[in-house]
């Protein structure tokens, strides 16, 4: 038996097993549940199914969005834990099948992980609402009951997604998967509704309007397929703009990947919020996108720019602006990227302003994108032509002897800090990306 | 009889959120995305008029009048969105082309070797979009060497290369060779009435694709 027939008997050996253990669970439940409850597990555990198979998947992050959780909440708090856990092993069970046939790479491990996950998710919900059954009583339709389930069953689910995806602390978790979970909590409203609506049905015995459940469930679907679309095409429109820029000067790939990831350290140690922390670093990929209006022939020039050809340099900073406007989410990035040439003293472009007028994320800008273009930070590609790369502690001292008038004095001594604070935890770096900045010495 | 009547509550008060949830995905949300969708295009367009002004204007034209045509055609709303936003994206690849070439007034002006290069920036654009995860699909409309894939995706790249060729002959050379060009493809393509569609466009539209 070679390698692909030894791949398909084994396939096939776990599908017919778990089919059979299956088959004799599913006997079970009909011949020991009462009529009219075996019909409404039935329509439920359908709905919920069929839920499931029509889950969202994010293209970006790669996270699914699954709608089976309220009608599976519904089941096991209106219904039984038994009857819960019989639909949730079934919808595993179809997932683990589908995954094993279907992928061409299916890793086994990830796989069993993943229905690990769905299971303890589940056991832990039902934990939960027992617990508070047990200390407050049955509430109306086990209102609080499903959103204890719900809210437990999420909270497994996401820290296994996180360990799944090698996600060693907390800041990071909060970047995939809390964005993630951040986008469904608009519609968590409906999910918790959408449980009790079954639940409150199932109680009155009315299984004829169980399927109803399900309209409501896939607005919910079509709603967040939307939310999940105008992320993407958010991040798309960066990533378009940002190649787009990449294309016209091919340089300044790797100096904006450097720039923006340290922009954002020296934002959060400014006291910037996460979400400004996040922008600067939008901001920082797209300072330079005016670029690409911008003659490259001037840009490489290695001698010094003529007076007419610093002036069309110079355009890059509105041009770049001009570029973000039209979109609203970019709209107050278009103004720091602007000014990312102002300068303290007032001798900067387009605007001239002073120190007060210039917004702190351009200041920021301006420090992070002097220090790479000073160093180009180890990059043989990333030295500008006109001149020879510093040392960065050469480029410190740049940077210091210009505070106040060329750079932001503050933004200088923050970015300083940031700076030495990563030579000291080297090569324990809490930031990788920003190891890459700092390791040329 | 308490239960009873929180029970009607809670069915009554789920109905009426779903009927404003349905309302909600089914007309705000799909104009929310309508509406960001255009922004990017702009952002797009804006960026490649500033490095080649002799595209002014172009890919607002091309995408309105491929709207048109893709209306007629009885494309779906979603199918629409995508056409116009491959409008968009098909002259991304023109970074790629050096400066000083889109700098010129005419494309009468170029050498031979800058024209094939012109030529070739629709595949870049195409190999551009496709690094871009949820961009990919927009790819195959934009350019394609065979005609493989979906009906749909294309009769979409069939709508979009016939207007594009047709606005910038039109531009360029006038309306009358712009129109004996659309006629001698005709042939090329697996539906020839998408053609005639266009021209049908062309008329009641006015000269910025706007409706006449």
């Amino acid at each position: 038996m070679n390698k692909g027939q030894s791949e398909v008997a084994i396939k096939s050996t776990l599908s017919g097993a778990t089919v059979s253990i299956l088959a004799v669970w599913a006997c079970f439940e009909v011949t020991s549940s009462e009529p009219n409850q075996f019909w409404m597990l039935s329509i439920l555990g359908s709905i919920a199914i069929a839920m499931e198979l029509i889950a969202l998947e994010s293209s970006r992050t790669g996270i699914r969005f699954t709608f089976s959780l309220p009608y599976i909440a519904a089941i096991t708090i209106a219904i039984g834990d038994r009857q819960g856990l019989f639909v949730e092993t079934l919808m595993v069970a179809m997932g683990t099948l589908l995954a094993i046939w279907t992928q061409k790479k299916c890793n086994i491990w990830t796989v069993v992980w993943n229905q690990a996950i769905g299971l303890s998710a589940f056991l832990f919900g039902v934990i939960a609402y027992h617990w508070v059954r047990f200390h407050f009583g049955e509430t109306p339709f086990a209102s609080v009951e499903i959103i204890v389930f719900m809210a437990g069953y999420i909270i497994i689910d996401l820290a296994g997604l996180a360990f799944l995806q090698g996600v060693p602390n907390l800041s990071t978790l909060s970047l995939t998967v809390g964005d993630s979970a951040w986008l469904a909590a608009s519609m968590v409203g409906f999910y918790i509704l959408i449980g009790i609506f079954a639940a409150s049905i199932v109680y009155r015995g009315s299984g004829w309007l169980l399927p109803v459940t399900t309209i409501p469930g896939l607005a919910l679907r079509a709603g967040i397929a939307y939310r999940v679309r105008m992320v993407e095409n958010y991040d798309d429109t960066i990533a378009a703009l940002a190649l787009m820029l990449q294309r016209a000067h091919p340089f300044t790939h790797d100096h904006m990947d450097r720039v923006s990831e340290t922009a954002e350290v020296v934002a959060r140690k400014l006291g910037l919020g996460r979400r400004q922390a996040k922008l600067v670093k939008t901001a920082a990929i797209l300072h330079d996108i005016g670029k690409i209006a911008v003659d490259e022939s001037i840009l490489d020039k290695p001698a010094k720019l003529t007076d007419a050809e610093y002036e069309h340099v110079k355009l890059h900073a509105e041009i770049g602006a001009s570029i973000l406007q039209p979109v609203k989410e970019l709209y107050e990035i278009a103004e720091w990227v602007r000014y990312h040439h102002e300068r303290p003293d007032g001798k900067g472009y387009p605007a001239g302003l002073t120190s007060v007028e210039i917004p702190i994320q351009s200041k920021i800008i301006a420090v992070v994108d002097a220090f790479d273009a000073m160093t180009g930070s180890g990059d043989p590609n990333g030295v500008r032509p006109y001149r020879e790369a510093m040392s960065s502690e050469e480029a410190m001292r740049e940077l210091r002897r210009c505070s106040g008038t060329q750079f932001d004095e503050v933004v200088v001594t923050a970015f300083c800090h940031a700076y030495d604070e990563n030579r000291r935890e080297a090569p324990q770096l809490k930031n990788p990306n920003l190891g890459d900045v700092f390791a040329q010495s | 009889m308490y239960l009873h009547s929180l029970s009607i509550s809670v069915i009554v008060f789920a109905v009426l959120a779903t009927v404003w949830l349905v309302y909600y995905t089914r007309v705000i949300l799909p104009r929310e995305f309508e509406e960001k969708c255009r922004q990017s295009m702009s952002a797009f367009s804006t960026a490649i008029e500033k490095r080649a002004p002799m595209h002014k204007g172009l890919a607002l034209r091309v995408s309105r009048i491929s709207r048109a045509v893709g209306r007629r055609r009885g494309l779906p709303n979603s199918s629409l969105i995508e056409l116009e936003l491959a409008a968009h994206l098909r002259g991304i690849g023109l970074c790629g082309l050096p400066f000083h070439m889109l700098q010129k007034d005419a494309p009468s002006q170029w050498t031979v070797s800058q024209k094939n290069a012109y030529d070739q920036h629709v595949q870049l654009s195409a190999g551009m979009v496709e690094i871009i995860p949820a961009l990919r699909h927009l790819g195959p409309i934009i350019y394609s060497k065979t005609r493989e894939g979906a009906l749909v995706t294309q009769e979409s790249r069939d709508i979009l290369e016939l207007t594009s060729n047709y606005i910038w002959t039109e531009r360029w050379e006038g309306p009358s060779r712009a129109v004996s060009q659309l006629e001698a493809s005709l042939s090329e393509l697996q539906d020839p009435q998408i053609g005639r569609e266009l021209l049908y466009a062309l008329q009641n539209l006015g000269r910025d694709g706007a409706r006449g």
